[in-house]
């Protein structure tokens, strides 16, 4: 008999009900200070730079993007790790710190947790699995034994017997092993809303498989929501509902998984899509979609980020920031997709876009 | 594995409950470990006889008779002989252990309370608490720790209370920083942000998190820096700025003995011997303490 | 023992390798046994996961292990047996007849010295030629490396680099003195996909220009498709699929290399599950007895456990399985 890890005591209450969103992050920013040398100008890192997004109760959102993209400082803005320099977060209709009606960081980080990558360093070394997937549950107040019992249910949950790894140290388990102990632990409090920042990204790909069926399972069962961050686009489309890319801060695409893996809007996702190897050896990519490595966002000019890469940028793109504009289910922040942009070839990309959409 | 499988036993905590924690397997792989049980068989050895010095050392440390002055070793009834004032020297050098490891490691274990704590909070917080402590800490680092503990214990008299407290103000800049980069270096790390991440409060993170896996580096380098400390102690009162004659001390002593060097050579080279001897222990013992402390080490 | 090649003397040839470290009172096997031919100017992509022993068979290959690892078999490079060099001959080894890039640039490179520097260094280990003269070709090592203003970032240190111009410019190095084989162990894992795929065709273009062999140690099967003539999938320190990327890809024989393959494709069974590969990767201590997979294989018989099965040919064109029941005759 499965037990359900739900429960009243620890859980946070569906507030807003089915149509309301888990999660709405309004124009969120951080923007870190960086100096050059000793007597360097002080510069300005704009590593997340109004980004609005929402992720619905029981959807998976999936985030890509290149290194420096914003995708990972994102997520520890959403759990206060780093505090942010502005926007709103608003979980289940309460906004973080909006007074009466808002919800406060401690029920947020109940209602939210977060699956680190494995590595050395994501579970403390020097203390017993049983001891790290309780942590949580002590910090919530939970007296010793009941957290215990808890902690063993949720060990058994994600696939660890309790007994045999209960009391081991992290090093002694696999990759794979100690993925499903972070797994517990984040799902300790009752979240509902998990983020696995690149969960998978370290394991091999025979145990990835394992891991993935188990976050499916878990929420199948428990009515949980993802956000799903990886640097893998094959895994994301994987598992993901919709899918946001991310560049220098800057959402480029947000909409569907299927439609955007299929038919990519801005032409920053078409060339990250190009760039991933084919498994077959016969479709070899000639080019490189793009050149050089991604740029820092550090004192981005205006305009549109992805112009310095581009191959399709015109003067539109240096002056103007592209806006999001809704192309059927998926926004795009690209001139292209707008008509009334004055990009020259914004008639000609939005009928192509159209047309396979009708193919399709 | 499937979940089925795992699922038919019902779960138990009783196992985990009994299995050895981390300080546990700590102590076990010390055990082991043939250096650091010899090392620390020969401290215990000096320690226990410093501590009952009164009932086996076999002569008054403080008097000696002129008639017997510098007799050498293997003299009977002087086993290691005496010094310029006729002293029996191996009751001198039992007795002399109570001020000298007292003088060396009392500082030390201040010092690591202090500098620790001052070191972890520095590790832990935001720039500015940071920038304070550890600017404060590099002005003590720009004296030699030597010239420091003379220039306080000048100051401040003589006296073992004296000697004490210099000792650890030399110390203290020397762990703080120690735990600090230690701290700095845990705190980065995924587990913190996890723990971060639930409701815990700062001091919960400290203490549990934080603290085990910076205990490590910190006492290790505690345990060597007692090496440094019987040193240093035995220095100042060489010197003459530590407890005042005629008690016992290894580093008086060997000061007392300097001029029996033309005489009996061998004599005067017993305290030293002592010192360097428990020095080294020191030494040996705190690489154990590393590997045994060091959690990946341990073989599967 | 089988001919992978055709074309006469392979330029490498591993002759049953293996390795094996001490550790504490006990050994690891990391590779048990392996026997690899390479041909001037081909391509090999050795395919495996963590723990399958082939980034240890890659630096074995230069003989850059720990002391505590023993080596037997043989490996003979342009006819000369490489276990057998002394460290003069090893040095010349490693220069010019073969050359490495690494995963991680930073940790191979020294931060102390400027890109430059670094290639006149290893240009003039192998040459007898002024700094001047080196300087020049170090400038066009980086320009066949495709760096940007090359000429300024001669004078630039390897931590002011991006990850991809860190890469170029190790590959410049291994460049430096021509080898006539490159080794490259995972050189695009720690990339974003968008610089990997630049690294690869570079790699490609490069191997394919100057007629040089390479071996690609990769845990990606996308990017062995993408750089690999013939791919080689080894598990628990043994070789135990070989053959011609394409046809490997299209239909492995060996039950593991199939089971790596759907899992990177993203298969699914038919209750809409990943497929990955149940059971935990092989412990080394022990040299395997039987087939190291036998305990996850869906397809085990007896003798699986009982005796190691050798590498051999299945009938396809340059295709070799070590398994009882490959997949064409089960």
């Amino acid at each position: 008999m499965t037990q359900h890890i739900r429960t009243e005591s620890l859980g946070l209450p569906d507030v807003g009900g089915p149509a309301q969103p888990l999660l709405i992050v309004r124009d969120l920013k951080k923007h870190f200070p960086v100096r050059s040398g000793l007597m360097g100008k002080a510069e300005k890192v704009h590593a997340v730079d109004g980004v609005s997004f929402r992720i619905g109760k029981g959807e998976t959102l999936g985030i890509v993007g290149e290194s420096g993209c914003g995708k990972s400082t994102t997520t520890r803005l959403l759990l206060d790790l780093t505090r942010r320099d502005a926007g709103e977060i608003i979980f289940d209709g309460r906004g973080l710190g909006g007074g009466r009606d808002g919800i406060s960081l401690k029920e947020l980080r109940r209602g939210m947790q977060m699956v680190f990558q494995d590595s050395s360093t994501s579970l403390n070394p020097r203390a017993r699995i049983l001891d790290i997937v309780m942590f949580p549950l002590r910090a919530a107040g939970v007296d010793r034994t009941k957290a215990r019992d808890r902690a063993s249910m949720l060990l058994d949950r994600v696939g660890l017997h309790p007994q045999a790894f209960g009391h081991r140290f992290a090093h002694e388990l696999s990759g794979g092993q100690r993925q499903r102990v972070n797994i517990a632990r984040a799902l300790a409090t009752a979240p509902r809303l998990v983020i696995l920042d690149e969960a998978v990204s370290a394991l091999d790909k025979s145990v990835e498989a394992d891991v993935l069926n188990l976050l499916a399972d878990l929420k199948a069962e428990e009515g949980l929501t993802y956000l799903f961050i990886s640097h893998d686009l094959g895994v994301v489309r994987e598992v993901s509902d919709r899918v946001m890319v991310m560049y220098l801060g800057q959402i480029a695409e947000i909409g569907p998984a299927e439609t955007i893996y299929d038919r990519p809007g801005h032409p920053y996702t078409r060339a990250l899509l190009a760039a991933v190897p084919s498994l077959d050896p016969a479709k070899q990519i000639a080019e490189p979609p793009l050149k050089g490595d991604p740029p820092n966002p550090i004192n981005p000019e205006p305009g549109c980020r992805f112009r310095a890469r581009c191959p399709y940028a015109e003067g539109v793109c240096k002056a103007i920031d592209p806006a999001p504009v809704p192309v059927g289910e998926v926004e795009i922040s690209c001139h292209m997709c707008n008509r009334a942009s004055g990009h020259s070839q914004a008639a000609d990309w939005l009928d192509a876009l159209t047309k396979e959409t009708a193919d399709a | 594995m499937t979940m089925t499988q795992l699922q038919s036993a019902s779960p138990s905590v009783s196992a985990a409950a009994k299995a050895p924690g981390y300080w546990r397997s700590v102590g076990q792989r010390l055990m082991r470990d043939r250096v650091g049980i010899a090392s620390a068989l020969v401290l215990l050895a000096i320690v226990v006889s410093a501590l009952a010095a009164p009932l086996i050392a076999p002569h008054d440390p403080n008097s000696g008779s002129v008639m017997t002055r510098l007799s050498p070793i293997g003299t009977p009834g002087h086993l290691l002989g005496t010094d310029a004032t006729g002293r029996d020297i191996l009751s001198r050098l039992i007795w002399g252990g109570r001020l000298s490891l007292l003088s060396g490691i009392t500082p030390v274990v201040l010092a690591t309370l202090i500098g620790g704590t001052l070191g972890i909070i520095a590790g832990m917080s935001g720039r500015l608490v940071n920038g304070i402590i550890m600017r404060i800490t590099d002005i003590f680092f720009a004296f030699p720790s030597i010239l420091l503990a003379v220039a306080i214990s000048g100051v401040l008299g003589n006296g073992l209370g004296n000697t004490l407290v210099s000792l650890t103000v030399v110390f203290v800049p020397q762990v703080l920083r120690v735990a600090e980069s230690a701290t700095v270096q845990i705190a980065r790390q995924d587990y913190v942000d996890a723990a971060r991440a639930t409701t815990a409060s700062r001091l919960l993170i400290m203490t549990s998190q934080v603290l085990p896996n910076v205990l490590s580096p910190i006492l290790v380098f505690a345990t060597s820096l007692i090496a440094v400390s019987l040193v240093v102690a035995a220095g100042l009162n060489f010197i003459g700025l530590g407890v005042a004659p005629p008690a016992a001390e290894w580093g008086s002593m060997l000061n007392e003995l300097r001029d029996a060097i033309y005489i009996n050579p061998t004599l005067s080279i017993l305290p030293g011997v002592m010192i360097v001897a428990t020095s080294v222990c020191f030494n040996l013992l705190s690489d154990s303490l590393g590997s045994a402390m060091n959690i990946r080490e341990t073989d599967k | 023992m089988l001919d992978f090649t055709n074309q006469g003397t392979p330029l490498l040839s591993l002759r049953d390798l293996s390795v094996r470290f001490r550790k504490g009172k006990g050994h690891v096997h990391a590779v048990n046994g392996v026997d690899l031919d390479l041909a001037p100017g081909e391509t090999v992509g050795l395919l495996g996961e963590s723990g399958s022993g082939k980034s240890i068979t890659l630096r074995s290959i230069m003989r850059l292990l720990p002391d505590s690892a023993a080596l037997g078999g043989k490996i003979s490079f342009d006819g000369q047996d490489v276990t057998q060099l002394n460290r003069r001959g090893l040095r010349s080894l490693r220069g010019a007849g073969i050359g490495m890039v690494f995963q991680e640039p930073l940790v191979a490179m020294d931060q102390t010295f400027t890109v430059g520097d670094q290639i006149v260094e290893a240009i003039r280990a192998h040459e007898t030629i002024s700094r001047g003269e080196a300087r020049k070709r170090a400038l066009e090592l980086l320009e066949l490396v495709q760096i940007p203003s090359a000429r300024r970032r001669l004078d630039s240190f390897p931590q002011e680099l991006s990850g991809g111009m860190r890469q170029r410019v190790m590959i410049a190095v291994a460049l430096a003195a021509r080898p006539r084989l490159l080794l490259a162990d995972e050189p695009t894992t720690a990339l974003d996909v968008t610089v990997q795929i630049q690294i690869l065709l570079l790699l490609r273009e490069i191997q394919r220009e100057f007629g040089m062999a390479m071996i690609f140690v990769t845990h990606d099967i996308g990017v062995a498709a993408q750089v690999s003539d013939r791919l080689a999938v080894m598990y628990g320190g043994r070789i135990v699929e070989s053959g011609p990327a394409g046809q490997l890809l299209a239909a492995p024989e060996h039950p593991y290399a199939e089971g790596l393959i759907s899992a990177a494709r993203g298969h699914r069974d038919g209750a809409g599950r990943l497929m990955g590969i149940p059971g935990r990767p092989p412990r080394l201590e022990q040299a395997p007895q039987g087939c190291s997979f036998a305990p996850r294989c869906p397809r085990a018989i007896g003798a699986c456990a009982e005796s190691l099965p050798e590498l051999v040919a299945t009938g396809r064109t340059d295709h070799a399985v070590a398994c009882y029941v490959p997949t064409s005759r089960g």
